[in-house]
């Protein structure tokens, strides 16, 4: 059984901070698969994992092409605790068959001290094999217009990294808590 | 007959002319992901060697996968352009098939032995293998072997459970290639013996040959019809408007 993480977010900001406490857990060659609907507030998880990997350059929602790498600060640093030397953010709403995604060679990419973050992630899934860890966002009825569910499943080799991922969302102050 | 063979299917790359008589020139191969970087002078520098142009050329030998995307589609694509431009046809191999070709070939040598299944393996990456199976060709063939399973896209642990059956039923399975060395425990665990080292990589020479062998006898495609075979699971077409409209509307 993969380690799900749940929690719920209480505006873009708190869902960057989310963002950039996973990218803490992340390894060369791992693949993070976005999950929400339109406006559920994907590319605003992706800034935050960017920032936490100390990317200088502004993320936005790729317009013409599917993946964009950015540069990460040094490994190791302050800026960025982990092996990833590149982010690379694809965005596969433009995709039109599923076939096409061989051709991003996503797969391979990650192998160069990369970790890949894909919006529309579930249509990769299946493509891009195993172990990936997955983000779902959901804005619902019963939640506030500024609230957002967050869940993280982390594969059930990466125990470790599950539990430092737990701690620093519950340290998160604006995280976990419901306005009422 | 003339042919110039192009390799890119897993991390090792090379390409080769050979024609009757044999490999007359082939080039270092190189490691990486880079294939693209590589071919196109290595092409260049194995005509040369070989004292031949790419005129000459009769047809192409290409290996279609399945592999590394990257690779694939350097090596696929570079096959139909020179196909297209020489107006020559291209005969397609199997990376799979390519790996028991080359360990087959010490059949040839008739060791008395019964030959064991052979059992290629390619590393597919994020956890997973591309497989298939060949027995010794019966009647003997000119290709010494005899496809048993189609390619196919395996989790390891689903491959070592089939080998497991294969071996308790008195079945000798040998795997080989970079599949099989990454997997290496697993595999071996399942009963199967891993190959020595030097039947891991895909031979070129024996791509060069066996396309030659190939292309005498039965003529190669039109570069049009010629694809990568990625084995992935099927192409479908994402009907984005239909997982939209099963959404409410958000009015932000
Ligand atoms: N708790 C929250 N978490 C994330 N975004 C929020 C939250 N509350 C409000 N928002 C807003 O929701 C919007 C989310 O937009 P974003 O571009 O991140 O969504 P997306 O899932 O990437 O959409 P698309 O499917 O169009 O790519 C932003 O305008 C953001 O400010
Ligand atoms: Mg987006």
């Amino acid at each position: 059984m993969p380690t799900a993480i749940e929690t719920v977010t209480t505006s873009a900001h708190a869902t960057r901070d989310v963002g950039a406490a996973l990218s803490g857990a992340l390894r060369p060659g791992d693949v993070v698969l976005l999950v929400g609907e339109l406006g559920a507030g994907k590319t605003t998880f992706v800034q935050g994992m960017a920032a936490g990997l100390g990317v200088a350059e502004a993320v936005t929602s790729p317009t013409f092409v599917l993946v964009r790498p950015y540069r990460c600060a040094p490994p190791g640093s302050a800026r960025n605790p982990t092996a990833l030397r590149t982010l690379l953010h694809a965005d596969l709403y433009r995709l039109e068959r599923t076939g096409e995604l061989a051709d991003l060679a996503l797969g391979e990419m990650v192998e160069d001290e990369a970790a890949a973050v894909i919006e529309w992630g579930e249509v990769a899934g299946p493509v891009l094999g195993r172990g990936a860890l997955t983000v779902r966002l959901t804005a619902d009825d019963d939640l506030g217009e500024q609230e957002r569910r967050v869940g993280i499943e982390i594969p059930e080799d990466r125990q470790a990294d599950a539990e430092a991922l737990q701690s620093a969302v519950a340290a998160l102050d604006d995280v976990g808590r419901r306005r009422s | 007959m003339l042919v110039l063979a192009l390799e890119s299917a897993t991390e090792l790359s090379a390409v080769a002319v050979a024609d009757r008589s044999g490999v007359l020139a082939v080039s270092a191969p190189e490691r990486g992901r880079r294939h693209g970087e590589s071919m196109a002078p290595a092409i260049e520098s194995v005509c040369a060697a070989a004292g031949v142009t790419l005129r000459q050329l009769d047809a192409l030998v290409v290996d279609v996968g399945p592999g590394l995307f990257t690779g694939l589609r350097v090596g696929v694509s570079t096959a139909k352009a020179l196909g297209f431009a020489l107006d020559i046809a291209v005969v397609e191999v199997g990376s799979l098939e390519l790996l028991a070709l080359g360990a087959a070939r010490t059949w040839a040598a008739g060791a008395g032995v019964e030959p064991p299944l052979l059992v290629p393996v390619v590393d597919a990456r994020r956890g997973q293998v591309f497989s298939a199976r060949f027995g010794p060709a019966r009647p003997r063939g000119p290709e010494h072997i005899e496809r048993v399973d189609q390619d196919r896209l395996f989790d390891p642990e689903e491959l070592a459970g089939e080998l497991t059956a294969l071996v308790e039923e008195g079945c000798a399975c040998l795997c080989l290639g970079d599949g099989a060395v990454r997997y290496r425990e697993l595999l071996a665990g399942a009963g199967a013996e891993i190959a020595p080292g030097e039947l891991h990589d895909p031979d070129v020479a024996v791509l060069a040959g066996t396309g030659l062998a190939r292309a005498e006898a039965a003529g190669g495609r039109p570069a049009a019809e010629v694809t990568a075979r990625y084995l992935r699971p099927a192409d479908v077409r994402i009907n984005w408007e239909q997982r939209l409209a099963a959404r409410p509307a958000r009015g932000s």
